[in-house]
């Protein structure tokens, strides 16, 4: 019998094999056209070496009754993920260290005689809080004299965005956003400032780069005409692997740095909303939370501490590279610190706008934290209160929500700025909006301070 | 001393780019060419990275060669440290 059965939009292109989910879990179809490819990898082991090194996600060769595994060589059940996160999401530091492990499984696989077809960065996740290689189908037996094929997507997808976030400015990684196939060469040359020109990395494999692309862009040439030496092939890896690991970006300046320094908590309200936070989540004990705001993380780490997979949001560069560095210290695995705009969250892009998904498509989590954010959305953004409900209710199934009245100084704060035509915000008529999609399960008032913390699950 | 002769070496390489780039003005990149759609930038990037390899394969060769010598002389020190101690 066939089943319900959709192919994911992402994979389409790949002529080795496509993506397809079926009741819920995620498969890879193998075409018999990369047959001889994927019975290297799996012989050679480059499978086993990758895998115990934890660079490539495990799978397991399956039978399943479908119409997309029909006619194919195999049907791998990889292992599952929960969260798919893309580079535009990631902080300077992730996709640093995303890169690093492309060049680091092209330098594995080349000892075992394949190499990279692809080196895009939608192939890397976060799993448990390593990148790991998701593409089973990306290598190719490697040819004597055949130059890297996916140099230029290397190039596009990861150095050119962290030359651009390490020297012009951290928020160009969001070109990523426009660009699906990374970062155009050519409008990475023209947006690094003049100084990269005597870096060498970046002299050769972005501004010379870029101009050898305008050179020959109309001109066709046979790519079997081109060949590499094997050393001058491993040279071409070490040499990105030197420019990658040359950049680098340090916090500063950013708006939520210290954010942590510049509450209006005094140590006994912050110890009583933390108390709170927990006990609420070991009551609710959910599989995956989801912390919208979350600065460093301070509440994710209580999240993740209850055993949840916590994706820990932010829209300032600077506390999500905090947040991902503090956990890659702690060695905390179950926190994903991601880079998202609430009021302009990540879009379906791509083909038919479904080849990487959106935010809201992503969820629903099961408990969202909204601590410290209905006043940034609803006076810094003038979002309506039932607006703000609507959203919470379509992306969890329990809310933990702190109210923030206008007499709390960082509310006098945003309003010292701008005119109060904020009539309506106050906590009567936050209860009244989200009740119409959420049921108020409890209401505490934080000690020491004027706010209010909420638990409701969706109606 | 190295990237004095890369740089030359493609400036030379690329000297007619550069001077049609020049005639081109501010306007002369891939993307701000007319016919956009026909244009395929990979051609210039496997032929770039034919020339680009060729370059880093010599500073490849003298990475991995000083790090050899580093680990002889280090081994060397090494063990003339540990006879000392046994002395």
């Amino acid at each position: 019998m066939t089943k319900l059965n959709n192919v994911i939009a992402s994979s389409f292109r790949d002529p080795s094999g496509s993506v397809f989910s079926l009741d819920g879990c995620v498969y890879r179809r193998v075409n018999d056209a990369y047959k001889q490819n994927y019975d290297h990898l799996m012989e050679s082991g480059l499978y086993r070496s990758l895998v115990d090194a934890g660079l490539l996600i495990d799978h397991e060769e399956v039978q399943v009754d479908c119409v997309h595994a029909q006619q194919a060589y195999k049907v791998l059940r990889p292992r599952q993920l929960s969260f798919i996160s893309y580079p535009y999401e990631w902080c300077f530091s992730q996709l640093k260290i995303a890169a690093m492990t492309s060049l680091k499984i092209q330098k594995v696989a080349i000892d075992f005689g394949m190499s990279l077809k692809d080196a895009s960065a939608y192939n890397i996740q976060f799993v448990r809080g390593r990148p790991v290689l998701i593409d089973t189908l990306s290598f190719e037996k490697y040819r004597q004299g055949q130059p890297w094929v996916a140099y230029r997507q290397f190039c596009q997808h990861f150095l050119a965005p962290l030359v651009l976030m390490s020297y012009t400015d951290i928020h160009l990684n969001q070109l990523l956003r426009i660009y699906i196939d990374g970062v155009p060469l050519d409008l990475a040359s023209r947006l690094a400032p003049f100084r990269t020109w005597f870096k060498f990395g970046v002299l050769a494999h972005i501004h010379l780069h870029a101009k050898s692309q305008q050179k020959f862009a109309d001109k066709g040439t046979k790519a079997a005409s081109h060949r590499i030496s094997r050393l001058a092939f491993a040279g071409l890896t070490n040499s990105l692997e030197t420019a990658v690991k040359k950049l680098s970006w340090k916090p500063k300046g950013t708006e939520w740095g210290q954010y942590y320094d510049q509450t209006n908590y005094c140590p006994a309200a912050m110890e009583h909303k933390r108390q709170l936070v927990a006990e609420l989540l070991e009551k609710i004990r959910p599989a995956v939370v989801w912390d919208l705001g979350a600065n460093t993380g301070l509440f994710s780490s209580i999240a993740a501490e209850k055993g949840a997979q916590t994706i820990s949001f932010d829209i300032d560069p600077a506390a999500v590279e905090k947040n991902y560095l503090q956990c890659t210290k702690r060695g905390e695995n179950s926190i994903l610190p991601l880079l998202l705009d609430l009021t302009n969250p990540s879009p379906g892009i791509g083909w038919q706008n479904a080849e990487r998904m959106s935010f809201m498509a992503r969820g629903p989590a099961d408990t969202v934290l909204a601590l410290a954010l209905i006043h940034h959305l609803a006076i810094s953004n003038n979002l309506p209160f039932d607006r703000i409900a609507d959203f919470f209710a379509r992306i969890c199934d329990s809310l933990i929500i702190e109210f923030v009245p206008k007499s709390d100084s960082q509310v006098q704060r945003l309003l010292s700025t701008r005119e109060d035509i904020f009539a309506n915000y106050d906590q009567q008529a936050f209860e009244k909006a989200f009740c119409s999609y959420f049921a108020v399960k409890s209401r505490t008032k934080i000690r020491g301070s004027a706010r209010t913390l909420y638990f409701m699950t969706r109606k | 001393m190295r990237i004095i002769v890369i740089v030359v070496a493609v400036v030379l390489a690329f000297a007619g780019e550069l001077y049609a780039g020049m005639a081109y003005g501010a306007n002369g990149s891939v993307n701000a060419t007319g016919a956009l759609a026909y244009i395929d930038p990979g051609v210039g990037s496997m032929i770039f990275q034919v020339l680009i390899a060729g370059v880093v394969a010599s500073g490849f060769v003298i990475k991995i060669f000083w790090a050899r010598i580093r680990s002889f002389f280090s081994r060397l020190f090494a063990r003339g440290t540990k006879q000392e101690s046994e002395q």
